[in-house]
């Protein structure tokens, strides 16, 4: 009952929080309100006890688009141009697709309905055999790490390609020996000396963001994260400190070449342990034949796999990041 | 002993809705930028923290009032900080405070004060729309907006 309440209250948030955003011409409001949106999103999953999903749309959706944007913002213009077409075809459009989807809504079967499709399939299997064959407690991890590892493998290498987009659209400047000039540098600290509160702050907060991070990944065997809510929650520190300290301390920090060899690594890394279990004698990303034991190999597995995810996601946040902050500067 | 701590912790959990909301009505009620704000992050500081309190006092000994402190502790830095970040900003891009002494003129050493800066704040969701008529509750003392050298009161009496 409590969580029906609570579920309708986030919501009717969710669609005012849409609403305000389709209303306003200010694009750094309509950044601002997606924030929120993603927020309060991540509320709504936690209360649907998604605990890992409300993490990483906590720590991406809120935190680091959130700045994406802003970047963005900061080199194109601040205000919404009038849409180039007349609105009635686009609204016609969306309400016929609202329409069906509302329409869809009524055959979905009830929240938590036992008898749905998707606890009807391969789920039962998954919970019933998770603590036998690889026994760890997060049944989320082992289906997203050994069951659905070439989903999640296939995800890494989307989130790379992702990567190598934005960097090609944005023009990566060679790292010129990243020798930062004194000029340069103390530019960049005179605009910040203003904020000094925050930047107090957020340095005081940026050794516990990784190291929650770093707790994230470790634990995820056991409660709600693993490598995705990891990496962003490590990219989300170092972005902070970018942000606080100035774009050039943030590339003193962790240059674009690390950054980017990172990127690389982790998907380098997660593509290895499927072909280390082919060497060793079993099928692509099967990590039972990693160890002597085969629940053993599916640890070993699943903590080397999760590593190269972090360090993936980590990479792509900071690397898509810094390209951003360089274009600001100029 | 089970039923003291029940108590306290339902006045604490009380008295901090009690906060959050008078926050709330004062984000709705307050004439301009700067009073809004005050009310929204005072009382949004302050309310956390005691429904934090009131809550590590339902945990009893377990790991549960050790994270809510470590919340407690989170919020207590980032609130304030992120409420000053937003009024110097505000000051930074030219909302100025609407400054009026009793007799209604604007302070010496100040701009006229435009009757209402209507910049839309960025980041506060969902704002009152329509502007709310002038009338803080008289005594109420007004903050400073942070770090201002010149000591400025944005109050307002009709």
């Amino acid at each position: 009952m409590m969580t029906i309440v609570f579920s309708l209250f986030l919501l009717t948030m969710l669609v005012i929080v849409a609403v305000a955003i389709l209303r306003t011409e200010n694009l750094f409001t309509a950044v601002m309100l997606s924030g929120i949106f993603s927020l309060i999103m991540a509320a709504n999953f936690f209360v649907l006890d998604a605990a890992d999903v409300a993490l990483t749309e906590a720590v991406i959706g809120a935190g680091i688009s959130t700045v994406l944007f802003l970047g963005a913002l900061a080199l194109t213009a601040e205000y919404d141009r009038s849409p180039p077409v007349g609105t009635w075809v686009p609204l016609l459009t969306s309400s016929a697709l609202g329409g069906v989807i509302i329409f869809a809504t009524f055959q979905a079967p009830r929240l938590g309905d036992p008898s749905a499709i998707v606890h009807q399939h391969v789920a039962p299997w998954y919970l019933e055999k998770t603590p036998e064959l690889i026994d760890v407690p997060n049944v989320v991890t082992a289906v997203l790490a050994s069951f659905r590892g070439y989903d999640t493998l296939g995800e890494v290498f989307v989130v790379f390609t992702a990567c190598i987009g934005v960097m090609a659209l944005l023009g990566r400047v060679r790292p010129r020996r990243d020798s930062i000039k004194e000029g340069e540098f103390k530019k960049a600290t005179d605009n910040l000396r203003h904020h000094l509160i925050p930047r107090v702050v957020g340095k005081m907060l940026v050794p516990f963001i990784v190291l929650f991070g770093l707790y994230v990944q470790f634990h995820g065997d056991f409660g709600p994260g693993g490598g995705f809510q990891a990496g962003a929650l490590v990219a989300a520190g170092v972005i902070l400190y970018s942000l606080v300290e100035g774009g050039v301390r943030g590339r003193e920090l962790v240059p674009e070449w690390f950054s980017s060899v990172l990127v690389a690594l982790g998907a380098f890394t997660y593509t290895s342990v499927g072909v280390a279990s082919m060497l060793m004698g079993g099928r692509f990303l099967d990590y039972s034949v990693l160890a002597h034991d085969p629940v053993h190999g599916q640890h070993l597995g699943i903590l080397v796999i999760e590593a190269g995810v972090g360090m993936t996601v980590a990479g792509v946040m900071i690397t898509i990041f810094h390209a951003f902050s360089r274009r600001g500067i100029r | 002993m089970h039923l003291l701590l029940d108590i306290l912790s339902a006045m604490l959990l009380l008295s901090g809705a009690f906060f959050v909301f008078v926050g709330g009505f004062g984000v709705m009620r307050m004439p301009e930028f700067y009073t809004r704000m005050h009310a929204a992050s005072l009382t949004d500081t302050g309310g956390a923290a005691l429904i934090l309190f009131g809550l590590m006092l339902q945990g009893g000994f377990t790991l549960i009032p050790l994270k809510l402190a470590a919340i407690f502790l989170f919020l207590f830095l980032t609130s304030p900080t992120a409420s000053y970040a937003l009024a110097n900003a505000a000051l930074l891009s030219g909302v100025k405070p609407a400054c009026r002494n009793e007799t209604g003129k604007a302070f010496p050493g100040e701009q006229p004060a435009k009757p209402k800066p209507k910049r839309k704040s960025a980041s506060k969701a969902v704002k009152a729309r329509k502007s709310a008529p002038v009338k803080p509750p008289a005594g109420k003392p007004a903050k400073r907006p942070a770090k201002k050298p010149t000591k400025k009161t944005a109050r307002k009496k009709s």
